[in-house]
């Protein structure tokens, strides 16, 4: 597990360095950048500056190899926003340096670490800076990360709230999909509560991350859906969904390690009454014993 | 010549739509850009020469197919201003919305903005802004975008 990070947390240094002319060669044919003021002096005075420097996004690369380095490889880049506040001349050498300036929850259940990167001259003038935006996670090698999946989906607050209206065109669409015949009173069938779910329409997705996660899938799909209504929903309705994960578990199956994710969705019509409250289940199953 | 609100004096940034001719909203051809392990490995070396090799095979990334966006920007052919004294590189900025899994991105750079404002010496400056969009050629879905900077400014005189 990596370990917590506060802000002001340094970065260990690099540096003083001089940037090798073989680094200036590389990054030049690498970046396609074959401007004479990284290697001629006389090429870098006409254009103002004192001496040939080192380019400045190549600095930035080191500082984000550092910075990864330092945050371990459960680190992902988001952001980087970087700005060459000074040239960095090639013959003077450079320290590169860096802290944790915030911590915050981030996407995904993700850690979100705000970093200020520097590299900087011997007398202190900064060359370049960097505000970098790090997604760190804290899942155990091995095991499903299941601290993270319950931060991701915020068991117990709300998901989010959706409003679905009902065309009679949606309800005769249904109805030729399931091979019967639209109700003549424009009344939804019951099955039809299923597809007023955020989760199953796509427009609730917080859990998405379990696609990527380093294991073998098994299989996966609905556990239940449990619906109590207290009116039919009718062509016409403007339904508001609100839903609310309320359980995360995991226990052995035949087919290796099953994910439960529970939620609870309350069905308001446009007066605010209740018409239904839904109980649905979700299940994954991972072989923990294959990597992928 | 340079289409210009009043200068402020505080030195914020005002908005300018042109600067020696360049104007924002110019937009380069689109750009095939071949997710290429060659340039990503000369990057990479150079980055080694300074750190120390890395033991980890890191994806590639947009820094890696877009380490200079300034640069990537001028080559897509967009212009660069050059009025007052001097040029230089002001800043860069990555963002990759999506891991990078395609064999080929299609890149299309814009001057997104021109700003000026007077520095503390009493000088011009205008920095150009461009962006480069980079989308999968295969699905179009956006993968990330780039901004580079270029700060022309009035030098010592």
């Amino acid at each position: 597990m990596s370990a917590p990070l506060t802000p002001g947390e340094r970065m260990p240094e690099l540096g003083p360095v001089l940037i090798p002319v073989g680094a200036l060669l590389r990054w030049g044919a690498g970046a396609a950048d074959f401007s004479e003021i990284h290697h001629d002096d006389a090429a870098a005075q006409q254009r103002g500056l004192a001496s040939a420097v080192v380019h400045g996004p190549l600095q930035v690369s080191v500082l984000r190899r550092l910075a990864v380095r330092w945050l371990g490889t459960r680190t992902e880049l988001a952001d980087l926003r970087a700005t060459f506040l000074s040239p960095a001349p090639v013959a003077e050498p450079l320290t590169f340096a860096g802290e944790v300036t915030g911590v915050a929850e981030g996407p995904r259940g993700l850690q979100a670490l705000d970093c200020r990167l520097w590299a900087e001259l011997p007398d202190g003038t900064v060359t370049v800076q960097a505000q970098v935006r790090f997604h760190r996670s804290d899942d155990p090698s091995g095991e499903l990360p299941m601290e993270r999946l319950r931060r991701a989906l915020h068991l117990g607050e709300v998901a989010g709230t959706f409003t679905y209206p009902v065309h009679q065109t949606d309800l005769d669409s249904f109805a030729v999909a399931h091979g019967r015949t639209p109700d003549p009173d424009g009344r939804a069938p019951t099955t039809y509560f299923g597809a007023l779910d955020p989760v199953e329409r796509r427009d609730l997705h917080l859990d998405g991350f379990l696609e990527e996660l380093p294991f073998a899938k098994t299989g996966g799909g609905n556990a239940f859906n449990e619906v109590a209504y207290l009116r039919p929903i009718c062509a016409g309705d403007r339904i508001t969904v609100t839903t609310r994960y309320t359980e995360v578990y995991e226990k052995p199956g035949s087919r290796g390690t099953l994910l439960f994710r529970v939620r609870e969705s309350e069905l308001r019509d446009e007066t605010g009454a209740l018409v239904a409250t839904t109980r649905c289940g979700h299940v994954l199953g991972f072989d923990l014993t294959e990597a992928v | 010549m340079t289409a210009t609100a009043t200068q402020r004096a505080d030195g914020e940034w005002t908005a300018l739509s042109e600067h020696d001719g360049v104007r924002v909203g110019t937009i380069a051809r689109p750009r095939r850009v071949p997710v290429d392990d060659r340039p990503t490995a000369l990057l990479r070396e150079a980055v080694d020469l300074v750190t120390g090799p890395d033991d980890a095979t890191a994806e590639i990334r947009l820094e890696d197919l877009c380490p200079d966006p300034l640069v990537f920007a001028l080559r897509a052919g967009l212009p660069r201003p050059a009025a007052l004294g001097q040029q230089i590189d002001g800043g860069s900025e990555w963002r990759q919305f999506a891991p990078i899994k395609d064999a080929e991105l299609v890149a299309v750079s814009s001057v997104a903005a021109i700003e000026e404002r007077q520095t503390s010496s009493r000088r011009r400056l205008v920095r150009t802004v461009y962006l480069t969009e980079f989308h999968s050629a295969l699905s179009g879905q956006p993968v990330g975008q780039c901004l580079g900077i270029s700060l022309d400014h009035e030098g010592n005189s």
